[in-house]
């Protein structure tokens, strides 16, 4: 075939696919803890700064998908 | 990323693509995702090609989980529990992932190296296939595929 392959596996390979996993990984385990610190009580506010973020920047990610989800959210102090 | 002239059949892949990143609970549609959806439609040479490479719906998916398995233990990383990632989905739907322009773009150059005409989902396994960028080339690998002789196969198709 014309073009050239590169090897799918192995050496750099093997590191590269596994940064890709391991973003994948982190935001599931983001979704996944996001909504269970919620789920018992937790603030935006707190939520955002365990995760070293603005709170504008966890809701904005999270905010329609615990609704969807029924969670009931804290709105003052939050 | 569709265009208009794209035909019905095409477009039914793309969309159910879209639903495969989804249910994969990925943020971009990608080829794996397209792979997915051609492989859904048994009605197609596409799908067809797949499965005769043992390439089901349901083989892909193992595959797709095989190759992250091996990739998180590249860093190190065990697998982890699936009910710790547990979630709602997001809500947002899935963008176009680089992959999958890169899949169509190579899909178009066998019709300009042999002006064959093939159906369009044809054209796009082939392209699948035949693009480096992503995660396809990796899982055909790790699954045992010769991507060479699936992409022959699915030209002579």
């Amino acid at each position: 075939m014309a073009q050239k392959m590169i090897p799918p596996t192995g050496g750099p390979a093997d590191e590269l696919a596994a940064v890709v996993a391991l973003r994948e990984l982190a935001d599931r385990l983001e979704d996944a803890a996001v909504e269970k610190a919620m789920r018992q009580g937790w603030s935006w506010s707190q939520v955002a700064e365990g995760l070293g973020v603005t709170r504008q920047a966890v809701h904005k990610k999270h905010l329609h998908r615990l609704i969807a989800a029924g969670v009931e959210l804290r709105r003052r102090n939050g | 990323m569709v265009d208009e002239k794209m035909n019905r059949s095409l477009q039914a892949v793309l969309s159910r693509a879209i639903d495969e990143a989804s249910a994969r609970r990925s943020t971009t549609v990608e080829a794996e995702h397209l792979l997915l959806a051609l492989a859904t439609d048994e009605g197609l040479i596409a799908a067809k090609v797949l499965a005769d490479a043992g390439l089901t719906h349901d083989a892909i998916e193992a595959a797709l989980d095989q190759e992250r398995a091996e990739s998180l233990a590249a860093a190190g990383i065990g697998p982890v529990d699936e009910s710790r990632l547990a979630a709602t989905p997001r809500q947002v739907r899935p963008g176009w992932g680089p992959s999958v322009k890169e899949a169509i773009l190579c899909g178009k150059k066998p019709v300009i190296s042999d002006g064959r005409h093939r159906p369009s989902e044809t054209e796009l396994l082939i392209g699948i296939l035949q693009a480096n960028l992503g995660t396809v080339p990796r899982m055909l690998a790790i699954a045992g595929i010769d991507r060479g002789d699936l992409i022959e196969r699915a030209r002579q198709a």
